[in-house]
């Protein structure tokens, strides 16, 4: 339900914001992601028509008239990082999220704007042709496409969507997304092609939830396949991967939506920001991810060059982790303290070239989700003086060590700026750069660290958000942060009755947050592409949640 | 003592010296911190599934038996499986090593090249500004990082003037020019400290040959200076030359290590490199051990060859 | 008693005489001077430059002024920072200098009494010791090093630790060499003779006559752990950010080398200098100990 008052809010919202982070003009938008308005948890599912959503505003999947497409070719993409865990469903980083987007489809369909979607010339289009909720939420009911093929052959029914929903419900699979079933009774199977949920509880974001790509539908009994060989119903299927080198995808002719009109992509692994540029710029690539970011201005300034750029924003948001569980940031005042130490916007230019820019709340800028009440803490070094004084810890008895990993280059950065900053303070830390692998167990799985710094993708959806990051039990609370009115407030938040209902609670969230301070908030950081401009559909490449990468409607010239 | 012998002492060192490494290598990785298993679950992986990952991949025996195994496995040519990429070690090492062997094999045939008409320039022309270049040009080749002349070179012949790429690798088999076209940039960086340590030691040891005294002979008789020099000094002059080579190997493996790096070329190095960021044991304990093995081997192959070309080595046992 | 206030003066004297001639040869030996020279201005630099320099402002941030080629107000240029590259690299000598000198004196405080005592015992100790350094040197000692870095974590501090392991063998093996031809010599058998406990021995006589090799292998490991640390740094192995070693400042160089080679020049030249001031110097009292270029002495370059 597209209400007219809400898309004009978001359009004049989406031009201020454009203008006030100097992305308009660059060469090439794709309209900022932002949940707008209109309800679509309780209403009925939008119209295909055409294959726009009628929120206006550029950015949604133009169906290009099909006398110009040219089919062929083989796309061969930079990287920017290596891909991981190829299950679906396990799978939590933002680097094979966007090498299996191409290779699986969710249930629930996503438009450029985060609305959801039936009609299938979505960006990102769903299986699910129709769907019913009760009024109460406790019963949901999917009608699946008719005659959609997997990549073994199988034509897809709702014993697949069964399987792939128990499979991520169980947790000896370890699903990332297990969550998302929390309150989820049983999935039966109906018919042929209906599948109904029967929920214990209210759970609001279900819904959202399932448009995820980490709750893609798989073949039914492939679960101890698909980590190897992955098997889905997208518009391209997996053909190998050779973890850090390159992986190849090959176009699947029985798709059942629009395209593919390459024959494959080839994926290359070129961590080096470097080697990627000048990668495309030779014409070893004929797209990359994420331009180096000190050449961002020049390379996406440059119109006399053959290569087109998308920007965009969020790309990621990074924060800054402090463990709360140990001396000295189990302390609130020492820890709001070092909030006022960081001069975001300093970070910013000087780590991120001016690519981002400072945020207090994590929620992608045109949420409605997202709390405007809240914003970035200047740098106030007579405020921090302050609040060290009146914590319990005097700050000059600590030596802390700041663990940072060396694939974000711009993260060791950012850490080099802000020790300067602890400095002046009279907080004494030391730098240590570690590898993924050492964070990972050192950090995330031991919690054997004092300050580190990471980054977040895909992270629209304001349950995963808040529920993963900061409740008791959240997957990714590393940090040890407990704060039982906060747990109040999100748990609250997923029994809402509807949307109207949970915004609030969300941006109490976000202020408990702000005020508490687990962690520092620092930047949301630019999303790029750049392509040669052999290479068309650049719009439809990004993925709603702008982390993911697909290519199903982009196709080149074939000289 | 014959040459036969000396051979098989030596060879009998090295299995025995090679045990010894195996064991180092192994106590080494093996005490290394960070969790592989908890590496490739990632951030996805309960404590359960963690520990249900270490019972599978053996990591919960003691090191002695894991030792064993290991090594068992490694004298019937079965390094293990890499825990990162799942592929057989032996399998992953196969397919590096040719690129570091064409990449080593290049940096010292361009080092040989031009450092030794270079070296014998400068002993003929001894005491003269020639010499005096080149004497500037070696030490100014040895004291700087061998990564520091891959980036100049990256720098001046990749970026200015884009004549050769400044990354990646093809097979020689494949297509021999692309092959060289690939190589010659890291190969430069890695032969240039090379390079000026043969240059020095074939000038100081010619300049000796030169002053001795059947050279002086050899004159007396009428032969051309030339002829002198390229028959009878070169190759005298050049045992020691041999042992500066034999000298520069170690440096020659442990700068392909960092070379690799620099140039984003698929060798061992590499391989080994990021096996030990990633704390991928099997193949850390694999490619290291790879090396290792190589490394000696080359060491007694020049052993040999200086034995073949000086039989006094060999009578007077070694040092 | 008697026999050794006879003894000791007539060694004394002797080592006397031989230190003056060295020393003589030593300043006649162009290389040596040239060399010395530079390892005393690096020396008087490393000392004189934090009083001059704080760290404060060699690690200074300044935003605006990132990537500033060279001027007057900034002679070496700055970095991706703004950072003044002509304090970082002057700062960089310390840190070089400490890593060279504590990598080779950790080497030599074990590698040579090892060394020594392998040589002058002989027999079964000698075999034990010296198939132990084979075993450590069958390892490329870059590779040993990374490993170790990785094992016990990436500080400068470890890889003075891994540098100071991996160079122990060469120590050995040329004290060693020492050793055996010394413990040959006539007074050190009169010395035995007269009753001399071993360690005395080795201590007094033997250890003082490898000295002179022992510089120059000294000298040579100096030039290479400089060298090596450069390495590990930049692999990001050893020094952090933000120390001003020139290793890490090549590492942070290498991404921004089109638009700003002074980042990579000076910190370049930096190492240049002082490596070519260890090797200078050791070669040149090589020279000296040894006229004959091509024997070795069994000093070893890694």
């Amino acid at each position: 339900m597209t209400d007219n008052t809400d898309s004009d809010l978001t359009d004049v919202q989406r031009r201020r914001f454009l203008k006030a982070t100097g992305l308009a003009g660059a060469g090439g938008m794709t309209a900022i992601a932002g949940c707008a308005g209109g309800g679509s948890d309780t209403a009925e599912p939008t119209d295909s028509a055409g294959g726009d959503d009628g929120d206006g505003g550029g950015g949604e999947t133009t169906t290009a008239d099909p006398g110009e497409i040219q089919e062929g070719g083989t796309l061969v993409w930079g990287h920017s990082e290596v891909t991981q865990n190829l299950d679906i469903h396990q799978t939590a980083t933002a680097s094979t999220g966007r090498f299996l987007n191409s290779v699986y489809d969710p249930l629930v369909g996503l438009t450029s704007d985060l609305e959801l979607s039936t009609d299938p010339d979505v960006t990102s289009p769903g299986l699910a042709t129709d769907w019913e909720v009760s009024d109460d939420l406790m019963t949901y009911t999917f009608t699946l496409r008719e005659g959609v093929t997997f990549h073994d052959g199988t034509e897809l029914t709702a014993e697949d969507v069964k399987y792939s929903f128990d499979r991520i419900a169980d947790p000896e699979t370890g699903a990332i997304m297990q969550f998302v079933f929390g309150s989820t009774d049983s999935v039966e199977v109906e018919d042929e092609y209906t599948v109904v949920l029967n929920q214990s509880e209210r759970y609001q974001p279900l819904l959202r939830q399932l448009a995820f790509s980490g709750t893609s539908i798989v073949p039914a009994d492939s679960g101890d396949t698909i980590g190897d060989e992955p098997i889905g119903t997208g518009p391209f299927q997996f053909v190998m991967r050779q973890q850090g080198n390159r992986a190849e995808l090959e176009a699947f002719d029985d798709y059942w939506g629009e395209g593919p009109y390459l024959d494959a992509v080839e994926e290359r692994t070129v961590t080096d920001p470097d080697s990627r540029l000048t990668g495309i710029q030779e014409g070893n690539y004929d797209l990359i991810n994420d331009i180096p970011l000190d050449d961002i201005n020049d390379v996406v300034g440059n119109d006399g060059d053959d290569i087109d750029t998308r920007t965009w924003s969020p790309l990621s948001w990074a924060f800054l982790n402090m463990n709360n569980t140990e001396p000295p940031f189990d302390d609130p005042d020492f820890r709001k303290a070092v909030d006022f130490c960081i001069d975001k916007q300093a970070l910013v230019e000087g780590a991120l070239y001016g690519n981002g820019q400072p945020t207090a709340s994590p929620s992608f800028p045109n949420s409605a989700f997202r709390n405007e009440d809240i914003s970035p803490r200047e740098q106030d070094f007579d405020r921090a003086a302050e609040l060290f004084e009146q914590s319990q810890y005097d700050v000059g008895e600590f030596d802390l060590t700041f663990k940072v990993t060396t694939n974000y280059p711009w993260h060791v950065d950012a850490a080099t700026l802000m020790q300067q900053f602890f400095q002046q303070a009279g907080l004494s830390v030391e730098i240590q750069q570690l590898q993924w692998s050492d964070w990972l167990s050192q950090v995330f799985a031991n919690g054997d660290f004092t300050l580190s710094m990471v980054n977040f993708f895909t992270f629209w959806e304001p349950a995963y958000l808040y529920t993963s990051l900061w409740t008791s039990g959240g997957s990714f609370n590393f940090r040890g942060y407990a704060s039982d009115e906060y747990d109040q407030a999100v748990a609250d938040a997923a029994q809402a009755s509807g949307r109207e209902e949970a915004i609030p609670l969300y941006q109490e969230a976000q202020s408990i947050i702000h005020e508490d301070v687990p962690d520092v908030m620092l930047w949301f950081r630019d999303g790029t592409l750049a392509a040669k401009d052999h290479v068309n559909g650049l719009e439809t490449v990004l993925s709603p949640n702008n982390s993911e990468l697909g290519f199903g409607r982009v196709w080149m010239d074939q000289e | 003592m014959s040459l036969t012998r000396y051979a098989t002492r030596r060879l009998v060192f090295l299995v025995g010296t090679l045990f010894g490494a195996s064991v180092i290598t192994f106590a080494l990785v093996n005490v290394l911190p960070g969790d592989v298993a908890v590496m490739i679950l990632g951030t996805s992986g309960s404590q359960e599934q963690v520990e249900v990952l270490r019972q599978q991949l053996g990591l919960n025996q003691p090191v002695y038996v894991r030792y064993i195994d290991w090594i068992v496995g490694v004298l019937q040519g079965d390094l293990g499986r890499s825990l990162r990429f799942g592929d057989p070690v032996a399998t992953l090492i196969a397919q590096r090593f040719p690129a570091s062997a064409f990449l080593a094999f290049t940096a010292l045939t361009i080092a040989v090249i031009v450092a030794i008409p270079m070296g014998i320039l400068a002993a003929v022309e001894q005491n003269t500004w020639k010499d005096f270049l080149t004497s500037v040009a070696a030490f100014t080749g040895i004291s700087l990082p061998n990564f520091f002349w891959g980036m100049l070179l990256i720098l001046l012949i990749a970026r200015y003037a884009s004549l050769l790429p400044p990354s990646g690798y093809v097979s020689p088999t494949e297509d021999l020019g692309e092959a060289f076209a690939h190589v010659l940039l890291p190969a430069g960086a890695l032969g240039f400290s090379l390079m000026a340590h043969i240059t020095r030691m074939t000038r100081s040891s010619l300049i000796e040959e030169l002053r001795s005294g059947y050279i002086d002979l050899a004159r007396m008789k009428g032969l051309s200076n030339r002829r002198i020099v390229l028959r009878h000094a070169l190759r005298n002059a050049f045992l020691p030359v041999l042992t500066v080579i034999g000298f520069q190997l170690g440096f020659l493996f442990g700068g392909i290590i960092i070379i690799e790096q620099l140039f984003a070329y698929p060798g061992l190095g590499r391989l080994a490199f990021n096996a030990l960021l990633n704390r991928d044991a099997p193949l850390i304990q694999g490619s290291v051990l790879t090396i290792a093995v190589v490394f000696m081997t080359s060491n007694l192959v020049v052993d040999l060859l200086y034995a073949v070309i000086d039989p006094r080595v060999v009578a007077g046992g070694e040092g | 008693m008697a026999a050794e206030t006879g003894t000791a003066r007539f060694v004394d004297e002797y080592q006397r005489e031989r230190l003056y001639r060295l020393a003589r040869s030593v300043r006649h030996n162009t290389k040596a001077v040239v060399g010395l020279s530079l390892i005393a201005a690096l020396v008087v630099l490393a000392i004189v430059s934090p009083m001059l320099i704080s760290q404060e402002a060699a690690n200074q941030v300044d935003i605006q002024n990132r990537f500033a080629a060279p001027s007057a107000e900034h002679p070496f240029g700055t970095d991706n920072f703004g950072r003044d590259m002509l304090s970082r690299t002057l700062l960089g000598v310390r840190i070089s200098l400490y890593v060279g000198l504590s990598s080779v004196a950790i080497a030599s405080a074990f590698g040579v009494p090892l060394g020594g005592l392998a040589g002058y015992a002989g027999g079964a100790v000698d075999d034990a010791v010296m198939r132990t350094m084979d075993v450590l040197m069958s390892f490329p000692p870059i590779l040993v090093a990374m490993t170790i870095t990785a094992v016990i974590g990436p500080t400068l501090n470890n890889a003075i630790l891994a540098l100071g392991l991996v160079y122990i063998p060469y120590f050995a093996r040329v004290t060693r060499s020492e050793a055996i031809s010394v413990s040959q010599e006539e007074f050190v058998e009169a010395a035995r003779a007269l009753g001399e406990r071993d360690s005395y021995v080795l201590f007094r006589e033997v250890l003082p006559n490898a000295a002179a090799p022992i510089i120059v292998q000294a000298s040579i490991s100096i030039s290479f752990a400089i060298l090596a640390a450069a390495g590990l740094s930049f692999l990001g192995l050893g020094a952090q950010p933000p120390t001003p070693s020139w290793g890490l400042m090549l590492q942070q160089a290498k991404q921004y080398l089109t638009q700003a080679p002074w980042m990579a020049i000076f910190p370049g030249v930096g190492i240049a200098v002082t490596v070519l001031g260890f090797n200078l110097f050791g070669d040149g009292i090589r020279d000296v100990l040894d006229p004959d270029a091509s024997s070795e002495f069994g000093v070893t370059d890694e």
